[in-house]
Parts: structure tokens; C-alpha cells; sequence
């Protein structure tokens, strides 16, 4: 707690310097502050650009040839709530293009008995592919990583024979052949994780991007909520676009690497090594507890192979409404923050890396601000009628908004044909348009955030699942 | 392969900044130590020429003292020029020369600012250099001929006149050179085609003229393209462009003046100005007319590059990879043919491309045989150095003090300073910086008639320091001076003819009308 009140205390007194600076020197401050948003803009676009940098990077036939798989693995399914989607999901995990794995549901009994039924069902049905794991009864706390730690104790216990780990949420339809190519690319690489590609699909204005609501009027009210939220939806898409396929590869190389929370799997090898150093796999108090282990698989040096094939992504879903996309990324934001405090980034081996690792972890705050302020500073500059230099530098970072938009629509028709999606001239629209109200909502989570870390309410109501796709809501990685 | 979990040893050794800049700077060394070994004799030689002699040679003209006196305005004023800038030209030619002036203390190390200005064209003479060996390797071509251009390049007398003189011209080259090669990058980055976009924006900025060689530029990005990532790399790369460019329309826009309005200058107000109203230079084709003049100085330095890029022209357009880079030179001679303005110092932009495509072409016929390429380099090479070398010795060899210099110095030494002196620009920073003309400070010829504010502010005139070539213009450029000079006494000569000097003295009782 002392150290959260300390953190406060820099907070304001950072604020306050700021503000105190901006008004007796007003040049001086725009200057230094454009400089930071220019530094932060620039980075922005340059790291997204990962991918595109160079052509070999983007190449179709980088990942090679799948061969014949030949490590055995496990796919851990945690599910809560999931009555709807369960049966669908597990059948069609159960029926993955590989000769030696096993599906892992974890269920809790008492809590969500209709979950644990289907899948003891789906058990029987396939009792050489489907076994079924207890979320742990000693616990009131109900997340995501206790039940992973779960079931690799109990996978232990049985003498299960494994290669690899991965993780699938409760609605992701892999792709048929996706665990060849993990295998293969576990084999090729000596990779310790391999983090497969997500991606939202619902980007689009045209009512068939959401669902229908219940109630009177439901194809009305469906077109108006599909157009009021399309400027925020495709913005996320696009997000997840670009972090999947361009940043990780970048974060990969760097060896800095935030993991996603699915479609994301591990060698059995790196899960010791990760027990020998800190005696756990998944931090069980983190809210990104897939962040951590990416920080922890990080610092041990672990290879980490970023794989996006187009038509192997697994595909999600925005969440449901604004209000639950805004709560989805304080809990993340808090997330980072978290994992920043608990600095097992300093163990990082080179100071590059750290540097990252302040990037990856705080740099969200700043980029929030940055979109937001960045208009502001140039008006304050031209008001206060400031040296023709000062309001120069100032209008640079605006600029690189503005070409930040413009990638985006390019990636917007990019994702169009490679998912063969039609873009509408209004998704364009809604994306341009929306581009600074998105930053915005960004930044409300990011204040948000840090008051909650401040106030040290780490605690976290996961919102229920309202069926979207398939009747669930996402619990989605993120970008 | 097994899994990979490496030490931190191994994590450091992979990713850590100073362990993979050295590994590049290794390859980089590794692939072009013998391109080194070749390009720094030629830079050595091209320093040479452009060096030796370079103090009292070639004679003082206008521009170069009006482009130093704006970077000395840029540097300790913290303005872009003494006068009211009017949107002449784009500010980043001499706001370069400042940074080196700011650098090295430029404007003091040196008793003439024209001989601080000749250092900084040194160093746009070696980086133009430089780009033209790099451009013609990644045109395709073998060291050799990457060598051979170069040298056309550094050594042409023709190169060597017009490199020494203080032009933006020379300033944009090396910019638009680095733009042309950063396009033609083998690794295709958007780091790149951004940066080549970035440079063709600061040629630009230099010498807004350059914005002529932007077909040619874009043809040379576009043949460079690749389908993998072509969409990004050209929204990143042209917004880049465009942004550096546009900061100075913006800059105008800030300071209330990109549109024409009373009594304010205006970029827009400039620019149609210059593309309109200026004296046309009539067209190379007519004999007699002042171009046709200006084609026969640049002859009397050098035919061979000028004549030999012409003749090579129509037959690079067998090589794809040369087509660009005829039509930048085509665009050059064409603004020739045209019956418009030609700036004096227009063949600036001619020289490298001339030197590339002279050198493209003789080993055209030579299937990359490492052998007969040499032999052929080392022929141009003795033919170049038969023509050259007495043009070469003339240029570095002695010469009197130019008349202007000299008369700088009679100034400093017999005018006191609370004299209001009308001079050439070439001397103006001399006697600002070196010789203390401060309040009040000396006036530029042209300016008398051209900025309002000095024809506001300055009644009294003193002595009129300018060649006499001022006196003689015949398109009555000057009229306030030869009204001043109606009122004066000459008071001390230097040299004779059109670049001699007379000091007058004006009479005391005059004031300007």
C-alpha cells in the first residue's frame, strides 16, 4: 500500500511540475512536449510497421511447409458460463487435423454446473481426445490462471505425456490444421512458445456486424447500434490487426514479449523452467496474467515464434458495447501497470530490453495522451502566438496522427481482401471520424486504470458472457 | 531443433544496441571496404580542385553573399535573413549553412564569409560525390563505372566553377542524389523509400527548382517497388515527403503570410512572380540570346560533360534502370530550350547526371568483365585528365584578389563605421561581422529598390561599394544607386572592367527622394 500512496504522490507532483512549467514557459514546455509526443507518435507507427518494413517480412511462404506432426500435446480450455458455445467448441476442438493431443475443459462443479456437464458429455463422446479438469474448489476467486495452474498440476498427476501447451477460450474455433503448424513451427524454430494470430472480424457498419438485440423493433434497433458503434469496433479490429500479425514479430525480436491470453502455446520444457524460477506458471493474482508469463518466458531467455496465417487466425469478436470495450481495456491497462510494479522486466538482460519493456508496459499511457493532447498543443501554440519554430515542431506529432490514420486505411482494405470482407466507403468514414474519439475512450481507460491501481482495487468483475457470435462474448488477447 | 532458452549471455549477444550495430558496421565494412578504396581518392582529388586556388577564385557574383548573409542572419539573429524575407527562394539551403556556421563557428574562422561559403560547398561537393558513385552502384553498374562517374563528377572544370560558388543549387544536389539512391535501395524498407522521400523533400527545401526532378525521382521509386508491402511503404514514404515539404507553406501560413495582402510579403504573391514576371532568358535554340551566352560560358569550362551527357542520353534508354535518370537530365535541358528564366548557375543540375549517364553508357557494351571495365575507366579517365588538366590548372592556380575583397578591406580601413555603406552582398556579412558596420548597417544594392522597409528607413547614403557591372544593367535594375551615384565622387578603384570596383563617395546634403 506504501509504495501505491508513494506512486500517487509522484503522479501528482509530475502533473503539477507539468502544469507549473506550461504556464510559466509556455515555449519551452510546448517544445519539450512535442518533442516527447513526436518521439512517441513516431516509435507508434514505426513498431506497427514491423511487418511491413521490409517485403521479405510479409512473404506468403515464410512459415514453411507444415510436415507430418510428431509432438504430442494438450489444449487447456477454461470455461465459465459457457453453456451456449461449450458443446459447439469442443466438438470442434476434438476433431483438430493432428494424431496426439488432448482437449482440456476446465469447469467448476458447483458454480457452473451446465458448463461441466456438456463437457463431461463431450468426454464420453471422445474419451481419447476430451478429459476434463476441476476448477479447483479451495478458492473463491474465480480467474483465468488458477484454473490453468489447475490443470497442469492435475496433467502432471495423471503422467499425461505432452510436447506442448496451448490455450483456446471458450468460443475460438481453431483452424483445422492449425496444430500442424504449430508443431512444425515448435520443430523448426526450437521456439519455447509459439503465439498464434487473433483477430476481431466485426469491423463493419452494415447490421450483419452485430447481433440481434431481443425486444421490440430488433432489425431497427440492430442498424442503429450497428452504425452508432462501428467508428469504436473497426478501430479495435484494426488494433488487433496490426498487433498480431506486425508488433508481436517486432516484440519476438526484441525478446520483450507481451503474450496474448489464447491461441498461444508452450513447450512442456519451458513450463519446468518456469516452475524451477518462480515455483508457478501463471501469476494468479495478475489481471494480464498472459502479459506476465510473456515477460517471465522474456527474461528466461525463452525464443518466441509469432505465427499470423491469414486463414488459420482464430477469429473474435469486439465486446458487445462501448461500455464493456472501455471496461476490457482497464482491466489490461491495470494489468500492465501491475506487471510494471512487480519489476520482473529488470531481470531482462540487456538495457534494450528494459527500455522495451517500459515501452510495452507504460507507453500505452503515453500514446493515449499523446493522440489526445497533440491537437491541443498545436492550438495552444498558435493562440499564444509562439515562435513560428515552436508551432512548427507542434503541428509534427499531429501530423503523424494523421498518417497513423491514413495506414489504418490502408489496413482496413488490406484486412478487407485478405478476409474477404467488403469495406464499405462508410467504414472508412466511421474510421476516420472516429479515430480521435477512439484515442479518447482510450485515454479514459488509462486514467481509469491508474486510479484503480492507485486506490489499489486490483479485484476485477469479469462482465457475463452475452452470446455473441456463437452466444458468448469474447474474453479476447489483446492488442 | 531443441527448444530455445537461451542465457542472457546469448539474449545480449542477439539483441542488445551496441552488439548488433557493430555486426552491421562489420557487414557494412565487409561489402564495401573496396568501394571505399576507390571513392576516398576521388573525394581526396575532388577536395583538392575545389580547395586550391579556391580563395580568390572564381570571381565574385551575385547570390552567394546574399544566401551567406542569410545564414548569418539565421544564426545570430535567429531570422532568415537581414532583410524582410520575401519567399525567394525556400529557407533550407542556407538554415544548412548556418548549422555548419553554428557548428564550427564558421562565420569566424575565415576572414570572408565567401570563403566560409566555399568550405560548405566542399562538403556538398563530397557528399554530391559520394551519392554519384552510390547512385551509379545501385543503378546496376560495376565499381569501375561507379568510380568513373565519380570522378566525371569531382573533376570536370565546369563541376569544379560552379561547385565553388555558394549556390542552393549545390546545396539540394547532394539531397536530391541520397533521394535518388535511398529509392533505389536493394532492402526496398519503408526506412528507406521514407528516407529517399525525406531527402527529395529537403532538395526541395533547398532549391524549391528541384521539385522539376519529381517525375524522374517518383519513376526511380516506383521501378523500385515491391507488391509485399507497396501500400505501406507509399503512404508512409509520400506522407513523410509531403510533410517535410509542407512545413514551409505551413510556416508561412503561421506568420499570416502564404496569401498575398498589403503591406506584407506572401509565398503564393512570390511564387507568381517568379513564375511569370521574370525576364525571360530566351531560348538555347536562338543564337544571340542571353541563354545562348550562358551555354557558350559553361562550353568555354567543359565540354566534355555537358556535350557527353547529351550525346549519352538516347542511348541509356536501353537500360531500364537508367531511363529515370535520362529523364532528369532531359527536364534539365529542356528548361534550356524554352524561351523562360534560366537561373545563371542552371547547369549545376545538368553535371551528375550528365557524369552517370556518360559512364552508364561506355560500359554498356561491356558484359561486367572486370578487366576490360578497368581498362576502359582508366582510358576515359587519361582522355578526362588530356582535357582537363589545363582547365584544372587555371582553377587552382594563382589569381589576383577579386576587386570586391580587396575593396572590403580599403573600406574596413578608410570608412567610419557610423557610415551607411550601399555594397554588393558578397562583402555585406564581411562588413557586418569582421569590420563592424553595425549601426548603421551597410545596405545590399538590390535591396534599395526592392524591400520596402530599406526603402522606408534608409534616406542617407554614404558610399556605394559595387562592381561596375551594377552601373551598366541594362534593364535599369538599380535606379536608386544611380541616382545615389549622380551624387557621388569616386574615391578609390579597384580592378578594372565590368568586375572592377569603385568606391564612391555620395554627397553629404543628399537624401533619397
Amino acid at each position: 500500500m506504501r509504495h501505491r500512496i508513494g506512486s500517487t504522490a509522484a503522479l501528482l507532483a509530475a502533473v503539477s511540475v507539468q502544469v507549473l512549467l506550461a504556464v510559466t514557459w509556455l515555449e519551452a514546455f510546448l517544445v519539450v512536449v512535442s518533442v516527447f509526443m513526436l518521439t512517441v507518435a513516431a516509435t507508434t507507427i514505426v513498431f506497427q510497421l514491423y511487418k511491413w518494413w521490409q517485403p521479405e517480412r510479409s512473404d506468403p511462404h515464410r512459415y514453411g511447409e507444415p510436415d507430418e506432426p510428431r509432438l504430442p500435446g494438450v489444449i487447456l480450455v477454461p470455461m465459465r458460463d459457457e453453456e451456449s458455445v461449450a458443446e459447439h467448441t469442443l466438438r470442434r476442438l476434438a476433431a483438430l487435423n493432428h494424431p496426439d493431443y488432448w482437449v482440456v475443459p476446465i469447469v467448476d462443479h458447483p458454480d457452473d454446473p451446465g458448463t461441466a456437464s456438456i463437457a463431461h458429455e463431450m468426454a464420453l463422446r471422445h474419451s481419447r481426445r476430451v478429459l476434463v479438469c476441476p476448477y479447483p474448489e479451495d478458492t473463491d476467486v474465480h480467474n483465468k490462471p488458477i484454473g490453468l495452474n489447475a490443470a497442469v498440476r492435475m496433467l502432471e498427476q495423471m503422467g499425461v505425456r505432452y510436447e506442448w501447451l496451448g490455450i483456446a477460450d471458450a468460443e475460438d474455433l481453431f483452424h483445422p490444421d492449425l496444430l500442424r503448424l504449430v508443431d512444425y513451427r515448435f520443430r523448426v524454430t526450437g521456439a519455447a512458445v509459439v503465439q498464434c494470430g487473433v483477430q476481431l472480424m466485426n469491423f463493419a457498419a452494415h447490421p450483419h456486424a452485430v447481433q440481434r438485440p431481443r425486444g421490440p423493433f430488433p432489425r431497427l434497433r440492430r442498424w442503429y447500434k450497428a452504425q452508432t458503434s462501428a467508428w469504436w469496433r473497426v478501430a479495435n479490429v484494426l488494433e488487433y490487426f496490426k498487433w498480431f500479425q506486425s508488433r508481436l514479430k517486432l516484440q519476438a525480436v526484441t525478446r520483450v514479449m507481451p503474450l496474448g491470453g489464447n491461441t498461444v502455446f508452450f513447450r512442456r520444457q519451458f513450463l519446468l523452467a518456469l516452475e524451477n524460477r518462480y515455483g508457478q506458471w501463471w501469476d494468479e493474482s495478475c489481471l494480464t496474467e498472459d502479459c506476465k508469463i510473456g515477460v517471465l518466458a522474456s527474461v528466461l531467455g525463452a525464443t518466441i515464434d509469432v505465427v499470423y496465417v491469414d486463414h488459420m487466425v482464430t477469429q473474435e469478436e469486439t465486446p458487445p458495447s462501448l461500455g464493456a470495450f472501455l471496461r476490457q481495456r482497464v482491466r489490461w491497462m491495470q494489468g500492465f501497470v501491475q506487471v510494471f510494479f512487480e519489476g520482473d522486466w529488470l531481470d531482462l538482460p540487456t538495457l534494450t530490453q528494459r527500455v522495451l519493456a517500459v515501452y510495452v508496459l507504460g507507453f500505452q499511457f503515453f500514446q493515449a495522451f499523446t493522440a489526445v493532447f497533440a491537437p491541443v498543443a498545436l492550438a495552444l501554440a498558435l493562440v499564444h502566438k509562439s515562435a513560428v519554430t515552436v508551432a512548427l515542431l507542434a503541428t509534427i506529432p499531429l501530423a503523424l496522427g494523421i498518417l497513423s490514420v491514413a495506414l489504418d486505411v490502408v489496413m482496413l482494405s488490406q484486412f478487407g481482401r485478405t478476409f474477404g470482407q467488403k469495406v464499405r466507403l462508410r467504414d472508412y468514414l466511421g474510421l476516420i471520424a472516429g479515430a480521435y474519439p477512439y484515442q479518447i475512450i482510450l485515454s479514459i481507460a488509462a486514467v481509469w486504470a491508474l486510479i484503480r491501481f492507485a486506490v489499489g482495487r486490483n479485484n476485477w468483475v469479469k462482465t457475463r458472457h452475452q452470446g455473441a457470435h456463437l452466444g458468448a462474448e469474447p474474453e479476447v488477447a489483446r492488442p | 531443433m531443441s527448444v530455445q532458452i537461451l542465457t542472457p549471455e546469448a539474449v545480449k549477444e542477439q539483441v542488445s544496441l551496441p552488439s548488433r550495430l557493430a555486426a552491421t558496421f562489420k557487414s557494412w565494412w565487409v561489402t564495401h571496404w573496396a568501394s571505399l578504396a576507390l571513392v576516398v581518392p576521388i573525394l581526396g582529388a575532388a577536395a583538392a580542385v575545389h580547395l586550391i586556388g579556391s580563395a580568390n577564385y572564381p570571381r565574385y557574383v551575385d547570390d552567394p553573399g546574399t544566401y551567406l548573409s542569410q545564414a548569418w542572419s539565421v544564426l545570430y539573429e535567429g531570422r532568415l535573413s537581414p532583410y524582410s524575407y520575401f519567399y525567394d527562394h525556400a529557407p533550407a539551403g542556407w538554415i544548412q549553412i548556418a548549422a555548419w556556421a553554428a557548428l564550427t563557428d564558421g562565420f569566424n574562422r575565415y576572414d570572408s564569409a565567401i570563403a566560409f561559403g566555399t568550405e560548405c560547398m566542399l562538403l556538398a561537393k563530397l557528399a554530391s560525390t559520394a551519392m554519384v558513385y552510390a547512385l551509379t552502384r545501385r543503378l546496376g553498374f560495376t565499381r569501375a563505372t561507379a568510380a568513373i562517374a565519380a570522378a566525371l563528377f569531382a573533376l570536370s572544370p565546369l563541376a569544379v566553377v560552379f561547385g565553388r560558388w555558394t549556390f542552393l543549387d549545390n546545396i539540394a544536389m547532394p539531397w536530391l542524389l541520397a533521394a535518388f539512391t535511398l529509392a533505389l535501395s536493394p532492402r526496398r524498407s519503408i526506412g528507406a523509400a521514407t528516407g529517399a522521400c525525406a531527402c527529395f523533400a529537403m532538395a526541395a527545401l533547398s532549391k524549391e527548382t528541384f521539385l522539376l526532378f519529381l517525375p524522374a525521382f517518383a519513376w526511380t521509386l516506383a521501378q523500385n517497388l515491391d507488391r509485399r508491402n507497396r501500400p505501406q511503404v507509399l503512404t508512409v514514404a509520400v506522407f513523410t515527403g509531403l510533410l517535410l515539404m509542407g512545413l514551409f507553406p505551413l510556416m508561412a501560413l503561421y506568420k499570416g503570410e502564404l496569401f498575398p495582402g498589403p503591406g506584407h510579403n506572401s509565398l503564393l504573391g512570390t511564387a507568381v512572380w517568379q513564375l511569370s514576371e521574370r525576364q525571360s532568358a530566351g531560348s538555347l535554340l536562338e543564337a544571340d540570346s542571353p541563354m545562348r551566352q550562358l551555354f557558350g560560358q559553361w562550353l568555354r569550362l567543359d565540354m566534355v560533360l555537358l556535350v557527353g551527357g547529351a550525346v549519352a542520353a538516347p542511348l541509356a534508354l536501353t537500360r531500364r534502370s537508367l531511363r529515370p535518370i535520362v529523364l532528369a537530365l532531359a527536364v534539365g535541358w529542356l528548361l534550356m530550350l524554352r524561351d523562360g528564366y534560366v537561373p545563371y548557375m542552371h547547369v549545376v543540375t545538368l553535371l551528375p547526371f550528365s557524369a552517370i549517364l556518360i559512364a552508364g553508357v561506355v560500359s554498356l557494351p561491356i558484359r561486367l568483365r572486370q578487366a576490360a571495365t578497368t581498362v576502359l575507366a582508366a582510358v576515359v579517365l587519361a582522355g578526362a585528365a588530356w582535357l582537363w588538366v589545363p582547365g584544372l590548372r587555371q582553377i587552382t592556380g594563382p589569381h589576383e584578389t577579386p576587386a570586391l575583397r580587396a575593396a572590403a578591406v580599403w573600406a574596413a580601413r578608410n570608412i567610419p563605421r557610423d557610415k551607411r555603406l550601399v555594397v554588393h552582398d558578397s562583402i555585406w556579412t564581411d562588413l557586418v561581422q569582421h569590420y563592424g558596420y553595425r549601426q548603421p548597417r551597410p545596405v545590399i544594392a538590390y535591396k534599395l529598390d526592392t524591400d520596402p522597409a530599406v526603402a522606408r528607413e534608409v534616406k542617407r547614403i554614404d558610399y556605394l561599394v559595387v562592381p561596375n557591372w551594377y552601373y551598366g544593367n541594362p534593364n535599369n535594375a538599380y535606379p536608386s544607386l544611380l541616382e545615389a551615384r549622380r551624387h557621388a565622387v569616386p574615391v578609390a578603384t579597384f580592378g578594372s572592367g565590368a568586375d572592377g570596383v569603385k568606391v564612391y563617395r555620395v554627397n553629404s546634403l543628399w537624401t533619397r527622394p
